[in-house]
Parts: C-alpha cells; sequence; structure tokens
C-alpha cells in the first residue's frame, strides 16, 4: 500500500453511436477541440520559445534581423550566462536543500504525533498551528525582516533558511497529517506490542510507508523556495551570498541593459534545475497541488 | 472552523480595545512649517530663540521659537547659505545672485559683497565681527562684518560647499571642499592644516570654541576631527544611510554641532534625522522626516534642533520640552511595569492566606484544582508528544507569530529599528488612508483582482476541453504540455514579459510592425494608459497551471455516473456544464476564487519587476507602497499599519468567500 489512488480513469468512454453521422459530428467536435487547445497551447509557450529563441542570438541578430533564425548559433551567450548564474544556482540549490531537510523532517515528526498521539491541548495547538495559513505574508514582511536583522542573520544564509524552514512547515504538516491518518492503526500496535519506542514507531514504521508524501512535501518546498524572490531581495544583500531570483535582476546591471543574448541565456540556466526536478517529480508535485486543494 | 473564526474574532476585538485605550501623544514644544520649496538652508541663533530659514524660492526668513515670522528677506535668487550671530541680530544670506548679504534683526540689509560667481555657503561669527562665504569658483572670502570689506580671501582646489567660523577674539574659519578636504584658516587666511577624508565633505560644523569639528561625507560617513591639529577623533557610518549620488548631495549627509561639542545634529537624504552624542557618536535619538533633509541646525545648549527638507517643511523642536514629555512616558511605564507585578503579588498573597487560613478557602482548593490536576497528571504521561513537536513549535513562534504581532502592534507605533518606538494610537492609520499612493493601490488591487477573477475561465474551459478529449494519450501529452510553464522561475516569467513588451525589440511591438500596424506600437509598460492593462494582460491565454491542475482534478473527481445519466436524459453539453460540472466544481473555484483575492491584495512581485510603480503613480498597488514605505522611507511604523489594513482586507475577503460563496460537495467521491 504505498499511494492512495483517488483517480478515476482518465477517459471518459460513452457509449459508442451507432449513426455514421452522429460519428462523423462526434470527429469534428473533436477536431475543435483539438484545434482550439492547440492554439492555447502555442500562445501559452509563445514566452519559453522565444527565451530560447533569443538566448542563442545575439544583439545585432535581434535588433537586425528580429524574425530571422539565429545565425550563426549563439552558443557562447550559454557560457557568459552559466558564468553569470552559477554562483546564485549554488546558492539556490544549497539553502533550499537545507530548508527541504528541514521542512521534511520536523513536518512529518510533528504530522505523525497529530496524526497519532493524543494529549491534552492537542486541538488548540494544531489550530493555533493551521492559523498561520491565514497570516498573509504582507502583514509579516517587514516585522520578519527588521526580526532577523535584530537577531544578526541578516545577509547570512540563515536570514533565509530559517523563515524558509519554518514557514514551510505549516503546509507539510497538514500534508503528512492528512496522509499518516489514513495508515491503519494496526501497524502501529502490533510495532508497540513488540516494545518499540515512539521513535521507532515513527522511523521504522510511519516513514517507509510514506515515501510519496514525503517526496511530494520535498518537491513542493523546493519549488518554492527556488522561485522565492522578495524575501532573498530583503535580506540577503552581498551577491556572492545571492539567490537565483534576485540574481537574475541584478544580471541588468552586469552586463549593460542591451545585452539580451547572454540575459536569454542565464534565463534558461536558471530555469534548468527546476526542469531536472520536474521531469523526475512532476506527478508528485502534481498531488500536492491537488491534494492541497481538496483540503483547504 | 468556529473556533478559527473565534480566535480571528477576538484577535480583532483586542485590537480594537488597543485602539481605544491609548491616547495619541500630543506633540509641543515644536513647529514645523510647510514653505514653498526647497529648504536648502537653516540657522539659530546661540539660544535657538530666533530661526533662521533659506529656501529655494528666493527668500530668507527669521521665526521665533513657536513659528512665528519676524521678518522676510527676498534676493534676487535661490539662497543656498544663512547665517546668523549668537544674538540672532546679524544675517548674513549667500544667494546664487552672486551676492552675500549682512541683514540686521529686522531683516533690512547692512551692506551687500558681490562675488564673481555664485555664492554657496556664508557663516557668520559669534559677535558678528567677521563673515565667512564660499562661491562655486573655488574662492573663500572673509569679510568684514561692519563694512563688508574683504580681509583676506583664497582660492581653494576646489569648491567648498559648506563652511563655518568660530571664537570670539581670534576668528578661524572652517572649510570642507569637493576634493575631501577640511581646511581651517586661521584669522589672516593662513591655512593652519588640513585634512583629507575619504570622500568629498559635503557639510561642515565646528563648535563655539574651535576644539571639536564635524564633517558629513559623501559615502555616508561622519567625521570629528580634533581642531587642534585636524585627527580624527571618531568616524561612523550613517545608521540607514542611503547610498548618495552626487546629484543629490545638498540632501545627502548634513551635520551641525552645538557649542560645547556634546550634541551632534545629523539629517539624511532618506529624511533621518538623528541626534548624536558628541563623545562616540552614539544615536542618542531619532526621527524620520519622510522627506530628504537638506538642512539641519543645533543651538549652543543642544536644546533646540531644527531641520529643513527638499519638499520644503521646516520643523523645529526644543528638545528640553520633548525630553520632559517623553521622561514622564517613561515614568508612566515605570509605574506600570513595577506596579503590575506587585499588584500581582499582593493579590497572591491574599489568595494564599484565603486557601491556607480558612476553610472555605481551602474547599474552594481542593475542588477547581481537580481538573488542573487531571490535566497536569494527562500532560506529564504524554511528554514525549509535546517534546516531539517542540522544534516545530519553537520555529512557528520565534519566525512566524512573532512577526506577526509585532506586525499588529508595530501599526500603532512610530518604529524605527534599532532606535525606538513611540506609541502613537492610531496616528499610523490616518497615514495609511490619508496617502494618495495606497488609495491608487487599492484602486489597483480592484481591479487586478476582477481581472484575475475574469481570468480563471481559461483554465476552466482548458480543463473541460482536456477532460473531453478521447484519446488517452493525447490527452495525458496535452495536459502535460499545459504544465510545462510550471519549470520556469516566477521571475523568469515576468522578466520574459518584460522583454515581450520592449518598445524596440519587444515581440509586440514588433508582431505590430510586421502587421503594419506600426501606429499602435508604444513602450507598453512606460505609457501611463498602457502600463496596468499591460501588466494584466501578461501570461497571456492565462493558462495558470496550477488552476488548470485543480479544476482538471474535480472534473475527473466527478461520478461517471453523472455523465452517463445525462447523456440518455439527453442533455446537450452545455446543460451539462452548467448542471454538473459547474455545482460540482464549486468547491474548487471557491479555492482559486480566494487564492486569486489574495494574490491580488498582496500583488507586488510582477509590479516591482515591471514598472515598479510607474509611470508616475498609475501602477502602484498597496502592498508596493508598504515596501517603499519601509526600505526607502524607513516608516516601519506605516508599513507596519499598512499591512495590518490589508490583513483585515484579506481576511474579511475570505470569510465572506467561506460563508456566502456555498459549495455543494455531497457527490464527492
Amino acid at each position: 500500500m504505498a499511494t492512495t489512488t483517488r483517480t478515476k480513469p482518465l477517459t471518459n468512454e460513452v457509449p459508442r453511436i451507432a449513426s455514421g453521422d452522429a460519428r462523423r459530428r462526434e470527429a469534428f467536435g473533436q477536431f475543435l477541440i483539438l484545434l482550439s487547445l492547440f492554439v492555447l497551447l502555442a500562445l501559452t509557450l509563445v514566452p519559453i520559445i522565444l527565451m530560447i529563441f533569443f538566448s542563442l542570438k545575439d544583439n545585432g541578430q535581434i535588433y537586425g534581423r528580429f524574425w530571422g533564425m539565429p545565425n550563426p548559433v549563439r552558443w557562447e551567450n550559454y557560457s557568459s550566462g552559466y558564468t553569470a548564474m552559477s554562483t546564485y544556482i549554488y546558492n539556490t540549490l544549497l539553502y533550499s536543500s537545507v530548508s527541504v531537510v528541514g521542512v521534511v523532517i520536523l513536518s512529518s515528526l510533528t504530522g505523525y504525533v497529530f496524526a497519532r498521539h493524543r494529549f491534552p491541548m492537542k486541538d488548540s495547538i494544531y489550530v493555533l498551528i493551521l492559523a498561520l495559513l491565514m497570516i498573509p505574508g504582507v502583514l509579516t514582511l517587514i516585522p520578519s525582516f527588521v526580526w532577523v536583522k535584530q537577531l544578526g542573520i541578516l545577509n547570512t544564509p540563515f536570514a533565509v533558511i530559517l523563515p524558509w524552514t519554518a514557514g514551510g512547515q505549516v503546509f507539510g504538516i497538514l500534508l503528512c497529517r492528512s496522509f499518516f491518518a489514513t495508515l491503519p492503526q494496526e501497524l502501529f500496535e502490533s510495532g508497540r506490542l513488540d516494545g518499540a519506542t515512539e521513535f521507532q514507531l515513527y522511523y521504522r514504521i510511519a516513514i517507509p510507508l510514506s515515501w510519496p508524501i514525503i517526496v511530494t512535501l520535498a518537491i513542493m518546498h523546493l519549488v518554492s523556495t527556488y522561485n522565492d524572490f522578495i524575501w532573498p531581495l530583503l535580506t540577503i544583500s552581498s551577491s556572492e551570498m545571492q539567490v537565483v531570483s534576485v540574481g537574475l535582476t541584478q544580471f541588468t546591471t552586469q552586463f549593460g541593459v542591451t545585452d539580451w543574448g547572454p540575459r536569454m541565456a542565464a534565463y534558461v540556466v536558471a530555469t534548468i534545475p527546476l526542469l531536472i526536478l520536474f521531469m523526475f517529480g512532476m506527478r508528485y508535485y502534481i498531488r500536492g497541488i491537488t491534494s492541497g486543494a481538496v483540503k483547504a | 472552523m468556529p473556533r478559527l473564526r473565534h480566535i480571528m474574532l477576538s484577535l480583532i476585538f483586542v485590537i480594537w480595545a488597543m485602539m481605544l485605550s491609548i491616547p495619541t501623544l500630543a506633540q509641543s514644544g515644536q513647529w514645523e512649517q510647510q514653505l514653498g520649496d526647497v529648504v536648502y538652508s537653516t540657522a539659530l541663533s546661540g539660544d535657538g530663540s530666533i530661526q533662521v530659514v533659506g529656501s529655494r524660492d528666493n527668500r530668507a526668513a527669521a521665526y521665533d521659537a513657536q513659528g512665528n515670522l519676524l521678518w522676510e528677506f527676498k534676493p534676487n535668487s535661490t539662497v543656498w547659505g544663512v547665517s546668523t550671530s549668537q544674538d540672532g541680530q546679524l544675517t548674513a544670506v549667500a544667494s546664487e545672485d552672486r551676492n552675500v548679504y549682512l541683514l540686521n534683526g529686522q531683516g533690512e540689509q547692512l551692506w551687500a559683497f558681490r562675488s564673481s560667481r555664485i555664492v554657496v555657503d556664508v557663516a557668520v561669527s559669534a559677535d558678528g565681527s567677521r563673515i565667512f562665504a564660499s562661491d562655486d569658483g573655488r574662492t573663500v572670502y572673509f569679510l568684514d562684518g561692519t563694512t563688508g570689506e574683504p580681509v583676506w580671501q583664497a582660492t581653494l582646489q576646489n569648491i567648498a560647499d559648506r563652511i563655518s567660523i568660530y571664537g570670539t577674539k581670534t576668528i578661524r574659519a572652517v572649510a570642507g571642499n569637493r576634493d575631501s578636504q577640511v581646511i581651517l584658516f586661521g584669522p589672516d587666511g593662513k591655512q593652519l592644516w588640513t585634512t583629507q577624508l575619504d570622500d568629498s565633505v559635503l557639510s561642515v560644523d565646528v563648535n563655539s570654541n574651535g576644539k571639536y569639528i564635524v564633517a558629513g561625507t559623501l559615502n555616508g560617513k561622519i567625521t570629528l576631527i580634533n581642531g587642534a591639529n585636524g585627527d580624527t577623533l571618531w568616524r561612523i557610518d550613517v545608521p540607514n544611510a542611503v547610498a548618495c549620488t552626487t546629484r543629490d548631495k545638498s540632501n545627502c549627509v548634513n551635520v551641525a554641532i552645538n557649542a560645547d561639542g556634546s550634541r551632534i545634529l545629523v539629517g539624511t537624504l532618506n529624511g533621518d534625522v538623528y541626534l548624536l552624542d558628541g563623545a562616540d557618536g552614539k544615536v542618542l535619538q531619532s526621527q524620520n522626516a519622510a522627506a530628504p533633509i537638506t538642512s539641519v541646525s543645533i543651538s549652543q545648549d543642544g536644546q533646540t534642533l531644527m531641520f529643513g527638507t527638499r519638499t520644503g517643511v521646516v520643523n523645529s523642536v526644543n528638545t528640553a520640552v520633548a525630553a520632559a514629555e517623553f521622561a514622564a512616558a517613561q515614568e508612566r511605564q515605570r509605574n506600570l511595569t513595577i506596579g503590575i507585578p506587585i499588584a500581582l503579588l499582593l493579590a497572591a498573597a491574599v489568595f494564599t492566606v484565603w486557601v491556607q487560613r480558612t476553610s472555605s478557602g481551602s474547599n474552594f482548593w481542593a475542588v477547581s484544582m481537580r481538573r488542573p490536576r487531571e490535566f497536569v497528571r494527562l500532560a506529564w504521561r504524554s511528554r514525549i508528544s509535546y517534546i516531539l513537536i517542540t522544534p516545530t513549535i519553537i520555529l512557528l513562534l520565534i519566525f512566524n507569530y512573532y512577526p506577526a504581532f509585532s506586525g499588529l502592534y508595530h501599526s500603532f507605533t512610530e518604529w524605527t529599528p534599532g532606535i525606538g518606538e513611540k506609541w502613537v494610537g492610531l496616528t499610523q492609520f490616518q497615514g495609511v488612508f490619508n496617502s494618495q499612493y495606497f488609495w491608487i493601490g487599492i484602486q489597483n488591487a480592484v481591479i487586478l483582482a476582477v481581472s484575475a477573477f475574469i481570468k480563471l475561465c481559461v483554465p476552466l474551459l482548458v480543463a473541460e476541453l482536456i477532460f473531453h478529449i478521447r484519446s488517452g494519450p493525447l490527452q495525458y501529452a496535452i495536459r502535460t504540455m499545459f504544465i510545462v510553464p510550471l519549470v520556469v522561475p516566477g521571475v523568469v516569467g515576468v522578466l520574459l514579459w518584460v522583454n515581450i513588451y520592449d518598445p524596440n525589440i519587444g515581440l509586440l511591438n514588433q508582431s505590430l510592425r510586421l502587421l503594419g500596424l506600426d501606429n499602435l506600437t508604444r513602450a507598453w509598460l512606460g505609457d501611463k494608459t498602457t502600463a496596468l492593462p499591460a501588466i494584466i494582460a501578461m501570461g497571456l491565454p492565462w493558462v495558470s497551471p496550477f488552476a488548470l491542475l485543480i479544476f482538471y482534478g474535480g472534473l475527473i473527481s466527478i461520478p461517471q455516473e453523472l455523465f452517463d445519466a445525462a447523456k440518455v436524459d439527453g442533455a446537450t453539453w452545455l446543460t451539462r456544464f452548467w448542471r454538473i460540472d459547474l455545482p460540482l466544481l464549486m468547491s474548487q473555484i471557491k479555492l482559486l476564487v480566494i487564492l486569486a483575492f489574495i494574490g491580488s491584495v498582496q500583488e507586488f512581485q510582477s509590479i516591482f519587476l515591471t514598472t515598479g510603480g510607474g509611470p508616475g503613480s498609475v501602477t502602484y498597488t498597496p502592498a508596493l507602497e508598504l515596501y517603499y514605505q519601509a526600505t526607502r522611507f524607513n516608516n516601519y511604523g506605516l508599513a507596519s499599519a499598512m499591512g495590518t489594513v490589508l490583513f483585515i482586507v484579506i481576511l474579511g475577503g475570505t470569510i465572506i468567500n467561506l460563508r456566502y460563496v456555498r459549495s455543494q460537495t455531497e457527490y464527492e467521491a
């Protein structure tokens, strides 16, 4: 029992209609659906295509022959794009990974306790944790910044790692608790009979059974921290410690306003970590979105 | 979740009670006036009773300590510098009309000295017998106070933007120039010493015996120099310094020092005014004027402080009065902090006696302690649970709860982090609602929210279309393709649209040119009429992968039997959509509407990355104004108040949505 499947078959088979006329109408309907979807899809992908296209041109080609193919293809844009972004990407992946590890450990532990333990004040504490979902970022942005400054961790990796970890937990606890609640009680009963400690029950039974939800949580948290912009902008000022999303905006000043090719290449380079992540974890991410939605 | 609602309601009640219980502190001992134009210079008589102001609208004027106008003098051009003698009866004015004027106690001209260049600053000795002036031809003049004739003049390596003078018998002059030098001149014009600082000297002042010279430099540092030999006594960075460029040098760092050198007043580009301890440069007091400070002055006793801003505000405050107020407030605070524990201790003592000595008391104790004792016993038995959740709770308390309450609390204060805070009641909220930027922001937020709701139709449509594809693999492939934009980091997504809107090489203008519609091309984000629509149109055709996945997830969880039944009843696809899909997707729609609402109220990142609120202020949002108030103007209290207002708006919207937009989820599998 690795996952709980909630999905229905992907296609909804309708009984076949015999009449040829109806079948032709049906086929025409399918054609219209596909056509409109392809148009929408093409429009949706325009910025991405534009990005890749520009990343292979130089300024002369962009200004002179806007619609022309990249000729010659400027692969060297990617080397300058990579040089500009590599430190930022390394930083972001480092901070995000540390935060992901923290979030996964803390959320699963707390989620486990709330799903499996009975103790006084449990529900009140849980409501107080969930209440944090109602606190919008605008309220806490500036006070958090001042607080982090007062704690003396401004412009250090901790300034982003700790708040990311603390904030990411709330959703993680929600996710983990609802998952752990579905695990059969008997497993834990028998574990207790065999003399397992509470921590062993968590570590030996709950965790191995919940890899899918943990991977989901990890990916969702990684993506959200990778995309975070305002918080690192406020708290990290030195360029050597900066993260990707802020680094991208500071690219302008590094290369001058007009050097579009390397800039677009840098955008592509900044996209690659997420691309790799989604290649492996797309379905976990989708599960995170949909399960979060059903519970919210 | 009724419990949650109770928490929120009591929270709102607490805020309301806080607003009622504490009255706004009245400010006194000071005056403030809005003059017409930039205040380039201020000066105080020795006791602070005569306060002189020079401004860009060709005007020099004197006020008394209560802000009543004493006299007014109008030269032919901008007044760059004013200075007044110890008794305030002789005032010198440096003007762009190339004259140095000396005025008497009624503001009447005694003489004028004509320089060949614009006069940038002037200083009058305590007795008025010598006047020191500097022009932008790098020349400084040492004038006789009675005749207006030069005693000596000297040409420096570079322009001395600010100068000062001290002494009564032996009168010496100090100049700070753009070559980062502070120079001391003797009464005969001899350069006694020259000190090299590390950046252009923007302001300089000297105490009454010449022992201390304070200088502010372009790199945001303040240096205290030993007047005897030119050695540096200390050097500090201006707190919260904003990087200055040579363009705003007259607002960058302004300094003034009192008679014994014990107090230094500093005004900065971001509107901060600091009172420093002359001994070590420690900040004693601070306030923010919300506009770049162009000039500061301090009286000889250090009690009267005065500053002028680029927006033409003159502010004068007597710190003795302000300090008395502050002390009274502290006294009240102290009484509270001592009084409350004492009262509590007394109550506890009385209670203990009652419980221990009387039968009714011990009876009450036994009955009322039964449940708490049980609670403690249970809690102790499940201590392992508490230990396991402790790390989470501690992190949440530190990084989530504390900032939230800090934000709510500081909405009621004037808050300068690291220096102090002052309870001002509802003043900050008044500021929020009087801020035109905030209202423009609210207007835009409403537009953004409505358009965000409309945009939700597209993912719904796409989800329906994908759901109706017959071929399984094709359905999967198309769904995946629509989710691909998720891999693009959010910032890149916005920056790509900035590129699409670029006036020269943007895809939009290039396409228009290709179609021969050259007259429609424009700087989409730079044009007042199109900036906001362009921001709204970003992401066209708005197939948000997130919304698509949620709608699609909702569609596939609708039981197949319902569709079959509809089919049997001969329902068209439109009826089916209205009668089955839409009602059953209501919980998803509700969720996305809430999220879109919250997102629009907090919208900030995409505006920040595209227009920064411009052109003018047409694309401001409340959250952007909040960010600017905190980061640009250091108005942390005002920013907190904006955060609180937005929090209440979001909370209200969410509750209304949860309550009145009904969902039908009985069919949910």
